[in-house]
């Protein structure tokens, strides 16, 4: 009799987590991996996968979401970053980076809003020079002090209170190649709506 | 239904088969004898990543009043703290301190001494080296991209191997058993040694990518909760509640109707974390009722733990373990009655995104998971080292800087994250404005967690001076009834 | 809201199973496999013979004793 229960706790308490893996993930998976990637959108170049991986690495996915919500769904269109993302704009990304949190704004579509290398150089080496009252984190170490710019090196200008002494600040490889990512995030092609997740009534 | 009336004395000999040792203070003895070490290690290295995870934790919190303090660090910028802060907390202490409690409760529950002692050793070393190792990592900007999945594969490696191991004891131990039926807490507990392991290794494959990744995410982090994390407090809930106070259960059976409805329901709650996002609109919904159907197991538990403690709610004056406890199981219906409203979609409208999530998670991690891992450690503590807690005052100083921490954690992240989200769905006011507006939350949440902060450092130092066996020699009766002291000191190593 | 045939097919499942498990755990109770009472005196577990029901553990704020033998306290 206790064999007959324990097999029945262990055989239930199995197919309670897988059950809840198959609702979850494995029939998502089964309808999604037939999403093909739509027209628009592009694959990631080299420099902008190595950018996506220090976004990564800086976890810039802990304050800034990429995942525009639907229409009526909060007011995400009326902040101007961009139209509902379906899942078709991800199909490129792993891992997918989209996001928690909106303790800075949403970058699904940031290429499209800001397109300025120098805007986002100079943003990333300290946010507040370019947007007062920020929280965002400083990023100097994607940065490069030098005696002199090279001539491929992009001089970001600093206020004097940050401007280091007898040096220009140039930007590194990865602050580079981070703006190049962000540069990329355009989801403005149009895609076939499917329905919106949303089923509150205005 | 028919509830027992605790008239009758307890006669568990007539129930259960096994050895008949000559008192039960003597069995228990042995047995906890045998628990001792491994315990004593899950606990004071989970107390360490308590320690450390904390100090992430309040350097997280002051980045976002302060961005610029320590601004030139890439180790410390907010982006790596944050995820080492969660690993370290979750992974390390919550998860370090639960299996210590789970060893200890598993033998006493069994009665029995542990079984496969020997590969606790094993296991507390993998398991720490997997959690130090990937802190490192993520210090050192090594990010596998994921939320509650940011440790590079070898450390995650490490952590499954010793979790499999700590695993294979507690089976042993229970297929060793000197028992005829199994407490509740055990179900809870054996139930996590399956499930756990299914859901690390298969979020950890990496065969997921897009959108599909992002469900198998959050199918991941709620059910970490949902098969690790939450079964380690309730087992705790479930047992020293009663143990403490003298009083069974109220409704044993409403405890094995709650854990199937548990078992049931939790499974399915994870895709509540992206309503609104890019997913298939039934699977959010299937979630979200999975998440709201939650009040039933949470009411079980609830109207257990409140009926077993009503007309002893004095006893929370006297002993340590049943204040953290008691709050602990309060904050769980707190917290899933919040869960199971905030997965609606009218209120993620407002919520997510925002700070009140954060608020939500310190509420469950800490109010209800820390607090009964406080109230379990203060418990076995003594009963292993054989000590009094040397400064009660220190306990009293924990309980309450830790309670008004979080308190004040909870309530600013709550307000400050709600009216931040109904600014965010407001397009005219302009994004900034509202980063402006959650300035002063942030620094109360500063506040709160600093609080915290010390009390850990407190409850960490008593935790050396039991074990060192500090402080006066006290009679006192808290644990051993008079006649058995002296019997003790004699056998004291 | 568009509910795909495998999700409909994966939820039917779990709800007959779960009404399975209820039926057979109701079938148990009503043929005597195990009863009710029995069930519930599996709460006594924790407690025996030294630390039997009705005595608190843990009074570490106490300052007088509490023998074992003592009724904890009057309501309240």
């Amino acid at each position: 009799m206790m064999f007959i229960r324990s097999f029945l706790f262990f055989f239930g308490v199995l197919a309670t987590v897988l059950l809840g893996w198959a609702a979850l993930v494995g029939v998502p998976d089964f309808m999604v991996s037939e999403i093909q990637p739509p027209e628009g959108l592009q694959r990631y170049t080299e420099e902008q996968l190595y950018g996506r991986s220090v976004y990564i690495r800086e976890g810039c996915m802990y304050c800034h979401s990429q995942q525009v919500r639907p229409e009526g769904f909060g007011v995400d269109q009326e902040r101007f970053w961009g139209r509902p993302s379906v899942p078709a704009d991800y199909v490129f990304d792993k891992p997918h980076l989209l996001g928690t949190m909106r303790t800075g704004p949403d970058l699904m579509n940031i290429g499209v809003r800001q397109s300025s290398i120098d805007w986002h150089l100079v943003h990333l080496y300290n946010p507040r020079i370019v947007v007062p009252g920020s929280i965002m984190p400083p990023f100097p170490w994607l940065f490069v002090e030098k005696l002199s710019a090279g001539p491929n090196d992009k001089v970001i200008t600093l206020p004097d209170s940050l401007a280091p002494e007898g040096k220009v600040v140039v930007a590194g490889r990865d602050a580079n190649a981070l703006t190049a990512y962000l540069l990329s995030l355009d989801r403005s092609y149009p895609v076939a709506q499917g329905k919106p997740d949303t089923t509150k009534k205005k | 239904m028919a509830k027992k009336k605790t008239k009758k004395p307890a006669d568990p000999h007539g129930e259960f088969r096994g050895q008949r040792t000559e008192a039960d203070q003597e069995r228990r003895i042995v047995i906890d004898d045998a628990a001792r070490t491994p315990t004593v290690l899950y606990f004071g290295s989970g107390i360490f990543w308590l320690l450390v995870g904390s100090l992430f934790g309040i350097i997280a919190s002051l980045k976002f009043n302060l961005p610029d303090w320590l601004g030139s660090s890439a180790a410390l910028t907010f982006g790596r703290i944050r995820p080492a802060h969660l690993n370290t907390v979750m992974y390390g202490w919550a998860s370090l301190a639960g299996a210590g409690m789970i060893v200890w409760l598993t033998a006493r529950l069994c009665r029995i001494q542990l079984q496969l002692a020997w590969v606790h050793y094993l296991a507390v070393i993998l398991w720490n080296l997997g959690v130090l190792a990937g802190t490192v990592a993520i210090l050192a900007g090594y990010n596998q991209g994921m939320e509650w999945l940011e440790f590079p594969r070898f450390a995650g490696a490490m952590i499954a191997v010793g979790f499999l191991l700590f695993a294979a004891s507690i089976i042993q131990t229970f297929r060793k058993r000197n028992v005829d039926h199994l407490y509740v807490s055990l179900w809870y507990i054996l139930a996590s040694m399956i499930w756990f392991p299914f859901l690390y290794v298969v979020a950890n494959l990496g065969i997921y990518q897009g959108v599909i990744q992002a469900a198998m995410n959050w199918w991941y982090g709620h059910n970490a909760l949902a098969t690790w994390f939450t079964p380690i407090g309730l087992a705790g809930a479930y047992y020293f509640i009663p143990k403490v106070i003298g009083r069974p259960i109220y409704s044993y059976y409403l405890g094995l109707l709650g854990f199937w409805a548990f078992a049931l329901f939790y499974n399915w709650n994870g895709i509540h974390h992206l309503v609104g996002g890019p997913l298939p609109t039934w699977l959010v919904t299937v979630s979200i009722v999975a998440s709201v159907m939650m009040v039933v197991p949470v009411m079980a538990v609830a109207v257990n733990h409140h009926l077993t403690t009503v007309n002893h709610f004095r006893m929370l004056k006297f002993s340590p373990t049943l204040r953290f406890v008691v709050i602990g199981s309060m904050c769980y219906t707190a917290v899933s009655v919040q869960g199971s409203l905030e997965s609606i979609r009218s209120f993620q409208e407002v919520a997510h995104f925002t700070h009140y999530t954060i608020g939500h998670a310190h509420l469950g991690v800490y109010a209800f998971l820390s607090m009964i891992l406080f109230g379990a450690i203060y418990y076995i503590m003594p009963r292993l080292a054989r000590w009094e807690w040397p400064y009660p005052g220190l306990i009293k100083a924990h309980f309450w800087m830790s309670i008004a921490g979080i308190g004040i954690y909870v309530i600013a992240l709550t307000v400050g994250g709600w009216f931040q989200g109904v600014q965010l769905n407001d397009p005219a006011i302009p994004f900034m404005d509202v980063v402006e507006y959650t300035k002063v939350y942030l620094w109360a949440r500063s506040i709160g967690g600093a609080l915290m902060v010390v009390s850990h450092f407190i409850f960490a130092f008593q935790f050396v001076m039991i074990i060192k066996h500090a402080g006066p020699r006290r009679f006192a009766p808290a644990l051993f009834r008079e006649s058995a002291p002296m019997q003790r000191e004699e056998r004291e190593p | 809201m568009s509910l795909p045939f495998a999700a409909i097919i994966v939820i039917i499942i779990a709800l007959v199973a779960g009404a399975l498990a209820l039926s057979a755990f109701i079938w148990a109770i009503r043929t005597k496999q195990f009863s009710i009472e029995q069930l519930n005196r599996g709460a006594l577990l924790i407690f025996d013979d030294d630390e039997p029901v009705g005595t608190p553990q843990d009074m570490v704020f106490k300052d007088n004793s509490t023998h074992g033998k003592k009724e904890d306290e009057k309501a309240g």
